[in-house]
């Protein structure tokens, strides 16, 4: 089985992570029982093997977290993997048409958004350009009978 | 942050020459590099690897620098040094740096440098000015597409600032406005790739890739495809609504102070002033007051004297960014400042239009002078260059700029790719009045209407930028454009086109009304359909848009005008309106001025037996004045009717009421939503309260919804009859009038004085002195003090007859008059002192009493928000909108609403996981 190893600078949460392959790809075996979402893999020791972060499984066709690097007697190592279902199957997601309900470089809109915060408020007067008179004309209307 | 602006020059001190480092400080960033000279001819600013941030510029060797590249332009804020071209004669270096005015950019500083020596001029950044700065949220602006290709990646200074040029006390640098771009900026500009999208192929290019490929030769215009002469038509329904967008680059910023510098592009003679800078800077001055400070502000240098007002210059032909030099034809930008002043034949292209000319008929062209020869304007060309002088009058000393300013441009389109209209109407103007499109916007804004920010550069770019418009070449595919970009309260599409003559064919048309809020800056994401209709079409009716979509369309789209629906006209009544002062006249008429017992007791036998008092129905004071103009003036007082015992006294300046509703129309007024441009959630409750103080009544709230980028109109109705005040406020928006609140109160102040009072009293009066009571005599005679009175001033009217002055009647029963005028004088004079607060009976409001201001006003509580720089990036905004993951663009944030994940050759455990994560949140 070969396992390339690299270095991941992005986030778990990045889809699509910027990752840097360090070394050759290495050839390793199962550890015990295995699994695809977590394998342990059994390896000649490389000090590659404790910087990287992050791995390939072409058989798995899998991304991986590194979980664990345990040293063994002889040169070896058990290399705890853990999947990374985002990187594995970014093609895929990235293909799916779905509802966004956030994103990045949208803005405020109509949609409500109770993340922002509100500090404090502005009054604004703004006055209606006409009005009662305020002079001293004032009415006394006097209704009678009459008067046509 | 900032810069740190360092030079070397050669100083001579004592017959040895020396290099003296220099050091100017502290900028925000760098404007713009060129040679003075020859601009764009033998140098440039450099465009390869930046030095090491605090590197000195000597570690780099002349063969380095030989690099530079003329096409290219510094596109980011790092650090850079400049130095003229090697092996160039050129020792003189423009230098430009900028100051930040928020987000924008106010220019302020221009050195010249002359005699300066390898290596020149370096710029040092505090620090590295994150590009992510630029991404920040700003609830001003929109968010942006990124544009990545060349250059500096992300840079949102993807503008190119071709030439500056620098002329007397003003300072020209290119606009850009460039259709057929998917994406823009506006936000900053100083500098930077230009990236386009070649619409054709979908190939983003930078601006260096574009002339590569097109070949611009020396002497060539540059004139490719991707800046195509002439309008694209696009059905912005059919294709996917592509959003055109204003690309603009520069911009013309006077130079402020009375720096007499000057730059002759003609004869490239440069004069180095002095002062050239006075301590203030552009931003300082948004208000324009007398001419005095105008002039102060915008100095008239050498011989353009003939415009002495700022002004706003729109020019339409670009720079020949090739050939350079001499052959110069008008730099593209726009200037604030004095107008330049023109001469020979470009003069009668040259116009001006006023915002208090009004129509654009109203071009002005101004008088040619000679100072500037006419090689700067001229050629085959009809350059169509607009003016807008904003303040044509010397006696108009400020022009008045609470008034959204409608500015129309002339622009010719075959020297300009797109236009930037600054008020309603977006126009072009086609060549022999051929329409082959028409452009339009929502957008009804000038500049700024707020705070006098014409001037200012951050309200320009806002409005320039806001201006999100479409080309379609019908009016049916206009209305159902969705636009939803507009700043004003007036939503509505408009279409037309001018020619030279101003606007010829304009029109207004009904949009779709489609909020396009959510697709703010996204452009790939506006096909989605909204879940509703702004305006939704009710059941039955119409949605008052004038557009008959249901067949039952009422006539016209608002409730109609409020007029008085109610007359006197074939009644029994009539009401007289009297000022405060006539009421006492009347009260003297009355008799209050009897000088005696027997005067006052035969006018009173006279009312009595005619029954006068028996004709008063009602007397209510109100604290203004009822009758306007248009009222019936009678100046007398008609008791009872004609030919039937009537009885007309004379009291001047007395109003008969021909109506017992009275109305005031108050006015109205444009809310405009938070942002200036379109509404949002911010703009409603809870966030937005708006109310609405009506005197007399209150303050009562509105539903914001109602009033946030409305016209709100105010109407009152007095009713006469039962002194009853209500007003109605009405909203208009999305073209669609309605009421939004209806509130009464009592404003008539019932002055306790009825037809029964003083009838009951007249009666009893009568009864009185018919049966000859000594005790009511003497009572009267203690009261009056007057017995001895002569008899002989009796006058008895007959009926029909009218008393004709006040001697006629002034007899009157001292026991009878003085009861009821006093009665009624108590009662106006208590009124008279309420006045403007007096006591009323208030509906739905939350105070009463309350007059303290005659105008109604309205009061809009905005909120303050408070958004974290990376709230986008890490939380993200509403959107709402169906989308391929995809297209979200590498690198962005987003989260998804139960993502049907079919398609994904997952286990269904990291199916979970990627559900988890899709739904919390992720980043492409």
């Amino acid at each position: 089985m070969d396992l390339s190893i690299f270095i991941n600078s992005s986030d778990s949460k990045v889809i699509n992570k910027t990752i840097r392959q360090i070394g050759d790809v290495y050839s390793c075996s199962v550890y015990g029982e295995c699994t695809i979402k977590q394998p342990d893999l059994l390896l000649t020791y490389a000090s590659q093997l404790a910087l990287c972060n992050y791995a390939y499984i072409a058989d798995f066709g899998r991304y991986y977290f590194k979980k664990d690097l345990t040293l063994l007697s002889g040169g070896r190592c058990i290399l705890s993997l853990e999947v990374d279902p985002l990187m594995s199957f970014a093609g895929d997601i990235g293909n799916l048409n779905c509802i966004i309900n956030r994103y990045e470089k949208a803005g405020i809109s109509m949609l409500p958004d109770s993340g922002i915060a509100i500090n404090g408020n502005s009054v604004e007067i703004i006055h209606f350009p006409n009005g009662f008179e305020l002079s001293n004309t004032h009415s006394v209307v006097l209704g009678v009978l009459g008067g046509a | 942050m900032g810069f740190k602006i360092r030079y070397r020059q050669s100083v001579t001190e004592g017959g040895v020459t020396v290099q003296d480092e220099k050091t100017i400080d502290t900028f925000d960033s760098v404007w713009d590099v060129s040679p003075l000279n020859s601009p764009w001819a033998n140098s440039g600013c450099y465009a390869g690897a930046m030095p090491t941030n605090g590197s000195d510029i000597g570690t780099y060797s002349v063969a380095t620098w030989s690099g530079w590249n003329k096409d290219s332009v510094y596109s980011d804020m790092r650090d850079m040094s400049i130095k003229p071209y090697a092996g160039s004669s050129q020792q003189n270096l423009r230098f430009m740096a900028k100051y930040n005015s928020g987000s924008y950019i106010v220019s302020r500083q221009y050195f010249n440098w002359t005699n300066l020596r390898e290596p020149t001029v370096r710029v040092v950044s505090d620090a590295i000015e994150s590009l992510s700065n630029y991404s920040e949220y700003d609830p001003y602006r929109r968010q942006e597409k990124n544009v990545s290709a060349g250059g500096t990646s992300n840079s949102p200074l993807n503008v190119v600032p071709l030439v500056s040029l620098q002329i007397n006390n003003l300072i020209f640098v290119p606009l850009f406005i460039i259709k057929e771009i998917e994406y823009y900026n506006y936000d900053d500009v100083s500098g930077g790739y230009l990236s386009v999208l070649n619409p054709s192929t979908g190939t983003l290019y930078d601006w260096a890739d574009i002339k590569q490929e097109d070949k611009i030769s020396a002497g060539e215009y540059y004139d490719s495809d991707l800046f195509e002469r002439g309008w694209k038509e696009i059905d912005p329904v059919n294709e996917g609504g592509r959003r055109f967008r204003f690309c603009c680059g520069a911009f013309l910023i006077p130079y402020y102070g009375k720096c007499s510098n000057s730059y002759n592009p003609l004869t490239d003679a440069y004069t180095a002033g002095t002062n050239p800078d006075d301590g203030k800077e552009y931003g300082d001055r948004q208000v324009f007051g007398s001419v005095a400070s105008q002039t102060d502000e915008f100095p008239i240098i050498g011989n353009t004297t003939n415009l002495t007002r700022p002004c706003l210059m729109i020019m339409t032909e670009s720079y020949n960014t090739v050939t350079g030099g001499l052959t110069y034809s008008t730099p593209t930008g726009i200037m604030f400042g004095n107008i330049l002043q023109t001469s020979g034949n470009v003069s009668s292209n040259i116009l001006a239009l006023s915002p208090s000319w009004g129509l654009s008929s109203n071009f002005q062209t101004f008088t040619a002078t000679t100072s500037w020869t006419s090689q700067f304007f001229t050629g085959n060309r009809d350059y169509s260059n607009m003016y807008a002088d904003l303040d044509p009058s010397a006696s108009n000393t400020s022009p008045d700029l609470s008034i959204p300013t409608k500015i129309d441009f002339d622009i010719n389109i075959s020297h300009l790719y797109d236009i930037a209209d600054l008020s309603s109407v977006v126009h072009h103007y086609i060549p022999n009045d051929n329409p082959i499109a028409f452009y339009f916007t929502k957008s009804n804004r000038a500049i700024t209407a707020t705070n006098c920010a014409f001037f200012s550069i951050n309200s320009l770019w806002h409005t320039i930028a806001s201006l999100g418009c479409y080309v379609a070449d019908s009016t049916t595919t206009a209305q159902k454009a969705p636009t939803g970009y507009y700043t004003g309260n007036n939503n509505h599409l408009y279409l037309g086109h001018m020619d030279s003559s101003g606007i010829t064919d304009g029109v207004m048309v009904q949009g779709g009304d489609i909020p396009s809020s959510v697709q703010a800056g996204i452009d790939d994401i506006i096909n989605d359909t909204p879940y509703e209709p702004i305006v939704p079409t009710p059941s039955g009716g119409d949605d008052g848009d004038n557009i008959n979509e249901d067949g039952n369309a009422r006539t016209g789209n608002s409730i109609g005008a409020r007029t008085a629906v109610a007359s006197f006209a074939e009644t029994l009544t009539t009401y007289y309106d009297m000022s405060v002062a006539n009421a006492s006249s009347l009260r003297n008429a009355l008799g209050a001025s009897a000088t005696s017992f027997w005067e006052a007791l035969g006018t009173a036998m006279d009312y009595s037996q005619y029954n006068l008092l028996n004709y008063i129905i009602s007397m209510k004071y109100y604290p203004f004045q009822i009758a306007g103009s248009g009222a019936n003036l009678v100046n007398a007082i008609q008791f009872g009717f004609d030919g039937n015992g009537s009885l007309e006294i004379a009291n001047s300046s007395t109003y008969k009421l021909t109506s017992n509703l009275l109305f005031r129309d108050l006015g109205s007024l444009n809310v405009l939503p938070k942002n200036g441009r379109e509404r949002t959630f911010l703009d409603f409750e809870p966030y937005t309260i708006s109310k609405i103080f009506l005197p007399y009544l209150g303050v009562v709230q509105l539903p914001s919804i109602d009033v946030i980028n409305a016209n709100i109109s105010v109407y009152a109705y007095i009713d006469v009859v039962t002194g009853m005040l209500t007003y109605y406020v009405d909203s208009r928006l999305n073209g669609v009038t309605k009421n939004c609140y209806v509130g009464t109160c009592k404003i008539g102040c019932d002055l306790s004085v009825s037809g029964n009072d003083i009838l009951t009293q007249a009666e009893k009066t009568s009864s009185a002195l018919i049966s000859g009571s000594k005790t009511v005599i003497t009572g009267l005679a203690n009261r009056t003090g007057n017995l001895v009175e002569s008899p002989a001033r009796y006058k008895k009217l007959k009926a029909g007859e009218k008393a004709q002055n006040l001697s006629e009647i002034s007899a009157i029963g001292s026991l009878v008059v003085p009861t009821l005028l006093d009665l009624a004088s108590t009662c106006v004079n208590v009124a008279s002192s309420r006045r403007e607060v007096p006591s009323v009976v208030t509906q739905g409001s939350e105070s009463g009493n309350l007059a303290y201001f005659n105008k109604p006003a309205l009061i809009i509580e905005r909120p303050s928000i408070v958004v974290p720089s990376s709230y986008g990036h890490e939380i993200g905004y509403p959107v709402n909108q169906t989308k391929t993951i995809r297209s979200l663009g590498r690198g962005n944030f987003f989260s998804c609403a139960n993502p049907d994940l079919s398609g994904i050759e997952a286990t269904e455990e990291e199916k979970a996981v990627i559900y988890e994560a899709l739904t919390s949140g992720v980043i492409l």
